[in-house]
């Protein structure tokens, strides 16, 4: 396997408009900071006249990405983040994908891939040439926190070769003895992309098709890509054809380990003899012989056979170019792989959507500013905003008033509110009974119900029945977060079965819950959905498990009590009530008559044993 | 385009009515990525559907729905720049609602002279409106486009001025269903969906990327342009020949199929009649025939299908396709 070659992939992403955006998997922001400058110097010397840099974070909104009414200059540009000055390449740099603005994100999957961008926002209505290059980072840990959608507008996703323990001391001893900025060598000598560009041969289309082959999906973004990749390898190398070894070149700077079949293909080599570099191994060797440190090391021989070993196959949503290459040979560095049970990535990503709008009513005074809106009162008044409406007209209404006063003159149709994120409106409650479930293949069955909790936003509770590690052995425990994201909700959703099954506890929790959650004073939850995970084997009494001790025979009284408490949650209104069986080869009338208890729908799990 | 922009000068009522917006600046040169209609390799039915909607404007709008890469946009595009040499009026997801529906021109306020700029709708009257990821649109915006779509009329209430005046667009949608779907209202808006895959065959994957990689080192291909003016002329004639076809019998067909398929209201019935006879059209028949009605049936319908309890749209499944040969041929057929 080949470790991606950074460098000569930000020379790519220099000459080529095509790759105008890429994602780096487990990077620091200060290797961001080193990427920037040798593209900065990549783009100069391909031409650029102008090249300057922006970072991209969690607050911006769309005034600071678009630009703002400049009053009473008009419209001002000038500092929008991504509205670069004339005959000016601007750098992105975003160092956490996962925690970009929601403006920011949306403004990601419109600009990147594109040659224009539509801006249609306050009386401002433009097209804008697209000169951008987009260099993003993103935790392995957060990946599945990140919408795709944003993700796969990214042409160019590398995982850096990750560094052998031994190396990261070496590297740390040279920065602190040096002191000075991390930083990679400037390229050398970068021809400038023509107009018409290499050409490319059929062979060469045929080849990166091939490389795609193991592709699910149709997408031909990852080919296109590739294809991109080979013509800006042809353009710093000087050949006028990109042919199907160029686009192997491509696939080997982007560290994708090829099928046997081709890697013997004869590879053009390269001016700057990337590939020896490639084999160094061990100490941690610049990749020009420099005394700088490197940001980037090769992995040393018996590293990488460990890795090779334990590797796992990346994830669609985490691998190179594309997501959906599934290019089932790539492999994540063992110290960067996080095991896929240990921890559990978030099953959903965030959206790109906006916040819905639950009600017409005037702004709550609740909940995070997303926005402003116009409005009819002064509650939750935007007052900048509404300064902002007003002044274009005060000219205009000292005139008709006569007036020679320099007061601002508010009139209702200036009034702006604030527009904020809704307080959640629906919740559901999830009872998991582990020990019903242990061995068994459950999750795929709760997909539908996480998947329309996400899309409404609901609050979540799970009330967790029988897990390994209670606080009380006979007590259910109830983990609340205000929605599906919130780790706690996966770190849940992945524990172990524990002994005892104090199912009658843990459904008084949900009904106790439920009820709270409609009852309370300022909440806005108007449905709920139950969800019970169980085979109905509950073997603690509620007596038990309000007492902290058992006291005698239990019996059936551990089963009755769970029924008694499933016949009080079926009196609840504006509730959803669902019982997924999980298929247990004992007392299989249980979940049935639990099911008729809560008057529930009965959802089994497919495929017992996972 | 500049000549729409004239009509529409003279619709905008009110004494301080002031010249519409200037067009956006046409690029002298094919946009990038934008491929000519000629040249743009499979995805037969968005083709089929963007040609039926250009043909009878009253199917009100496409929208498409498809998995990333798959070229959705870029055929939109192509449609439009084919159609009318430009880039089809656009409506990005961060609109705000003055430039919508319209509002006065701050520049020129600021000068004290109260210039009223027309909102994207005005400029896509009797044209086209493209929403990229239209599933993506903020609810407010998305409720200002179902009024005007279902009323046939802008109505402009706002910052002192009042007008009206009826607008007519066909609503082009593109959306990636993992963003999440649209509500019911507003699917029902767009006349036809496509759903959009990826391409499975091969050869052509390989003709995409060919096509892709020509047409960014030719930027001219006389041979291209040549063909897509052929097409634009065959689908104008198509439009004058869709008005003199009788579709009156498959409009009982038309009507059992919505049925049977539980689309509310008569949108449905009306969107399979018109698109069967604009299909006829385009086809150089000379009657509309249940054979029509039957290639544009998902098109019409698999948006507007009842699905209890499900919030996601369902693929058009092969038993659909049969439960429609079941209805307008019946058991034989």
């Amino acid at each position: 396997m080949t470790q991606p070659d950074l460098e000569r992939l930000i020379d790519c992403v220099a000459v080529s408009d095509a790759l105008d955006g890429m994602l780096l998997y487990g990077v620091s922001a200060s290797m961001l900071e080193a990427l920037a400058d040798r593209l900065a110097a990549g783009l100069r010397r391909a031409g650029s006249r102008h090249v300057d840099r922006v970072w991209l974070g969690s607050a911006d909104s769309e005034d600071a990405l678009w630009g703002v009414p400049d009053l009473p200059r008009g419209w001002n540009a000038h500092g929008a983040l991504l509205v670069p000055p004339k005959n000016t390449v601007r750098i992105v740099l975003v160092p956490d994908l996962s925690r970009l603005s929601l403006a920011a994100a949306r403004a990601g999957v419109a600009v990147l891939g594109s040659s224009i961008v539509h801006l249609e926002r306050r009386a401002r209505s433009e097209r804008l040439p697209v000169r951008h290059r987009w260099i993003a980072a993103v935790a392995d840990a957060d990946i599945g926190g990140v919408s795709r959608h944003l993700i796969e507008r990214f042409a160019v996703r590398v995982r850096p070769a990750a560094r052998a323990s031994i190396d990261r001391i070496a590297a740390l001893r040279g920065v602190v003895a040096a002191e000075t900025k991390q930083s990679y060598p400037k390229p050398t000598a970068i021809a400038r992309p023509s107009r018409r560009g290499q050409q490319v041969m059929p062979k060469a289309i045929e080849q990166a098709l091939i490389c795609v082959a193991d592709s699910e999906s149709g997408s031909l973004r990852p080919p296109l890509a590739l294809l991109a990749l080979g013509k800006a390898i042809a353009l710093l190398d000087g050949l006028k054809q990109v042919d199907e070894s160029t686009i192997l070149n491509a696939a080997k700077a982007l560290g994708l380990r090829l099928p046997s079949t081709r890697e013997a293909a004869p590879a053009v080599p390269t001016p700057d003899a990337t590939d020896s570099k490639e084999q160094t191994s061990g100490a941690a060797a610049t990749a020009t012989g420099t005394t700088e440190p490197s940001l980037v090391m090769q992995v040393d021989a018996t590293a990488e056979a460990d890795a090779a070993q334990d590797a796992r196959p990346a994830a669609p949503e985490d691998t190179l170019v594309a997501p959906d290459w599934q290019l089932g040979t790539v492999t994540a560095p063992v110290d960067d792989a996080p095991e896929p049970e240990a921890a559990p990535r978030p099953r959903e990503y965030a959206t790109l959507r906006l916040p819905w709008q639950m009600s017409k009513t005037a702004s709550s005074g609740r909940g995070t500013i997303v926005g402003t809106r116009r409005s009819e009162s002064l509650q939750d008044l935007a007052i900048t905003e509404t300064l902002f409406a007003a002044a274009p007209f005060q000219n205009l209404r000292r005139k008709e008033l006569e007036s020679s006063s320099r007061d601002i003159i508010l009139r209702r149709t200036d009034l702006r509110s604030y527009r904020r994120t809704p307080p959640a409106s629906e919740l559901l409650v999830l009872v998991l009974d582990y020990t019903s479930v242990a061995g068994r293949d459950w999750l795929d069955t709760l997909v539908p119900f996480l998947s329309d909790a996400y899309s409404s936003r609901a609050e979540l509770c799970i009330v967790k029945v029988g897990a390994k590690k209670p606080q009380h052995w006979l007590r259910a425990e109830r983990v609340l977060a205000r929605n599906i994201l919130v780790p706690s909700v996966a770190a849940a959703l992945a524990e172990d079965a524990g002994t005892a099954t104090p199912l009658a506890d843990g459904l008084s929790l949900a009904l106790r819950t439920i009820q709270h959650t409609f009852a309370h004073g300022r909440s806005a939850t108007r449905r709920a959905t139950l969800v019970v995970v169980t085979d109905g084997r509950g073997n603690v009494t509620l007596q038990a498990s309000r007492d902290g001790q058992v006291a005698g025979r239990v019996g059936r009284q551990g089963i009755e009590d769970a029924r008694s408490v499933a016949r009080d949650l079926r009196t609840l209104t504006h509730t959803r009530r669902v019982l997924i069986n999980p298929g247990s080869q004992y007392m299989r009338d249980l979940p049935l008559s639990l099911a008729a208890s809560l008057d529930a729908e009965l959802i089994g799990v497919e495929n017992g044993h996972g | 385009m500049k000549k729409e922009q004239k009509k529409r000068k003279k619709k905008v009522p009110g004494k301080t009515t002031s010249p519409p917006a200037a067009p956006a600046a046409k690029s002298s040169s094919r946009p990038n990525g934008v491929l000519p209609w000629s040249r743009i390799v499979g995805q037969t039915q968005l083709k089929e559907a963007l040609a039926i909607s250009y043909v009878e404007p009253r199917i009100s709008g496409v929208l498409v729905s498809g998995e990333r890469g798959t070229g959705k946009s870029t055929i939109v595009r192509s449609f439009a720049l084919m159609m009318t040499d430009d880039l089809p009026v656009t409506l990005p997801i961060n609109a705000t609602e003055d430039r919508v529906v319209g509002g006065w021109d701050v520049g020129e306020l600021l000068k004290s002279n109260p210039a009223w700029k027309q909102g994207l709708l005005e400029d896509a009257n009797d044209s086209m409106l493209y929403v990229d990821e239209v599933n993506l649109l903020d609810d407010h915006i998305v409720n200002i486009i179902l009024d005007v779509t279902a009323s046939g009329l802008l109505r402009v209430e706002r910052d002192s001025k009042t007008y009206e005046l009826p607008v007519r667009f066909t609503l082009v949608g593109t959306m990636n269903p993992e963003e999440g779907t649209l509500r019911p209202q507003l699917l029902d808006r767009f006349g036809l969906m496509v759903d959009v895959r990826g391409l499975a065959d091969t050869e052509q994957r390989r003709g995409v990327l060919g096509a892709v990689m020509k047409a960014a080192t030719q930027p001219i291909d006389a041979e291209a342009i040549k063909s897509d003016e052929e097409e634009k002329q065959r689908l104008k004639k198509a439009k004058s020949d869709a008005a003199t076809l009788d579709v009156e019998p498959v409009l009982a067909s038309c009507v059992a199929l919505a049925q049977r398929f539980g689309a509310d209201g008569h949108r449905g019935d009306l969107t399979l009649a018109l698109a069967a006879r604009a299909y006829a059209a385009l086809q150089g028949a000379q009657s509309v025939t249940r054979e029509h009605v039957q290639k544009v049936a998902a098109l019409a319908l698999q948006h507007r299908r009842k699905v209890p309890g499900q919030r996601e749209l369902l693929r058009w499944a092969p038993e659909d396709e049969a439960a429609v040969k079941e209805t307008l041929f019946g058991d034989s057929a």
